[in-house]
């Protein structure tokens, strides 16, 4: 893993062979999978850095049958958005907006239980249309006839 | 731009175009300050899966054809989805510019509100297969059969601020149409006249278990009558609350009730309910139970009257269905 950061003294981007220290989540650093470092920085007017953050990158989780996202950052992110996504009981994600881009990038590969989303596709989106309730009034019941004998 | 074009930003908490981020990422620090990439483009971009934003805002309209279809049969069993974009109207009995239709449910579920506003519903998902609706859809409706006259609602595609628009169904795509259908009890009670057997009767009707699943969830697969939930039922004691019965001694009939025939534009049905000789023996009646497709109902008699085993007691039930307001 590479990682970037501004040296204050040469005001350049340098790479660093480990870890930024709090910078970087431990827990971020201890993925295995191969992503890239992002750096953010912000210079001021005078173009001296006000601001750098190292950006890791994110780290998900799918559950058992590759169907659910159940833990990570991006998942966070998710459950914030402003589009609907959808959180089911047990506060995972089962569909949404945001949940099928993810699912859908190649480093989330998922395979759908019922075959919808194949594994590998970088585009396949199950399109879901709610119709609103409709609504049926029940008149006031008579009974029109009775007989007794 | 390809989904596959995007990228993770979490600076922004948002899926970045990747050509942004790299801009982002290489630019000289003297443009820093003010070149913060927008996150809007983006949710256009990706925007394929954002129907389901614009479905909460649809406006769904119940035909004509559609009220009086139930008095005959089953109201839906078809999804439509077509690309017209023409005003939904109470008179429309098909889709404008039809472009796919399904039978494939994947879900099904009914109940009941277990507290007010009380109302049963019905609701299932349609599934259409991968490409078949592909294209633009701009409207969807409900139905009886694939074609033809035969559309219980429709509606067009509406964005989130209820405006219609286009929602684009790629050929690798499936679409997913879930209809909820809601039926409301009358929560007011209603005081007619009754004459049965050279006796008037005030009946005061009142609706019964409201918030029992199978006594309010409508039943849209037939018509309204066939088959109600329940046998009706004689008390002695008096009306319950909507929620409830009535009180004391009961006793129910031998048989669910029979749907008489249907008459054309009524949106009425009759349905009969009888004890014969060996039911309801209780003595004094002060209310029944009447069950229907379209609701349980609990009715009050004054003055009450005497059901022993020498006498049968048939009593015609008469339900009602409109659009509500």
């Amino acid at each position: 893993m590479k990682i970037y950061r501004f040296d204050l003294h040469t005001r350049r981007i340098a790479t660093m062979s480990a870890p930024l220290g709090d910078l970087v989540p431990t827990s971020a650093v201890l993925t295995s999978r191969p992503y890239a470092v992002e750096v953010d920085e912000a210079l001021d007017a005078a173009g001296v850095v006000s601001r750098m953050r190292i950006l890791m990158p994110p780290v998900d989780s799918l559950d058992a049958a590759d169907a659910v996202i159940v833990s990570g950052l991006l998942r966070e992110v998710l459950k914030s958005t402003a589009l609907l996504e959808a959180i089911d009981a047990s506060v995972v994600i089962p569909s949404g907006v945001l949940r099928e881009i993810l699912r859908s990038t190649s480093l989330q590969e998922a395979v759908d239980g019922d075959g919808v989303i194949v594994s590998g596709s970088l585009r396949t989106i199950l399109i879901t249309t709610t119709m609103a309730p409709e609504s049926i009034d029940a008149g006031a019941p008579l009974i029109v006839a009775g007989t007794l004998t | 731009m390809n989904q596959s074009d995007f990228s993770f930003s979490r600076k922004h908490g948002l899926m970045l175009p990747s050509s942004d981020l790299r801009r982002s990422r290489d630019r000289p620090a003297v443009l820093t300050l003010g070149g913060s990439v927008s996150g809007h483009f983006k949710m256009e971009a990706v925007r394929p899966d954002g129907s389901r934003r614009f479905l909460a805002e649809f406006d769904n309209l119940i035909t004509d054809i559609g009220l009086e279809r139930w008095g005959t049969g089953a109201i839906i069993g078809w999804c439509r989805a077509g690309s017209g974009s023409t005003e939904p109207s109470v008179g429309d009995t098909s889709l404008a510019i039809p472009v796919a239709a399904t039978n494939n449910t994947v879900f099904n579920a009914y109940g009941a509100q277990a507290s007010a506003p009380y109302f049963g519903w019905y609701t299932t998902t349609y599934r259409f297969a991968t490409g078949a609706a592909a294209g633009n859809i701009s409207e969807v409706g409900i139905g009886w059969e694939s074609t033809g006259s035969t559309l219980w609602s429709r509606a067009l595609v509406l964005d989130g601020e209820g405006e219609p628009t286009t929602v684009t169904v790629l050929s690798d795509e499936v679409l997913d149409v879930t209809y909820t259908l809601r039926l409301y009890p009358p929560l007011t009670d209603t005081t007619f006249a009754l004459t049965m057997s050279g006796v008037e009767y005030t009946v005061t009707a009142r609706a019964a278990y409201v918030t029992g699943v199978n006594a309010w969830c409508p039943y849209p697969l037939s018509q309204i009558g066939a088959n109600p939930s329940h046998y009706p039922i004689v008390y002695a004691g008096t009306l319950g609350a909507i929620t409830s019965t009535p009180s004391g001694t009961a006793n129910n009939g031998p048989l669910i009730g029979s749907p008489q025939a249907y008459s054309a534009t009524s949106h009425q049905r009759d349905i009969l309910h009888f004890w014969d000789l060996l039911y309801g023996n209780i003595g004094d009646v002060t209310s029944v139970v009447l069950p229907s497709s379209l609701g349980v109902y609990q009715f009050q008699f004054s003055p009450t009257f005497n059901k022993i085993g020498t006498k049968q007691l048939s009593l015609t039930l008469r339900v009602s269905w409109a659009r509500r307001p």
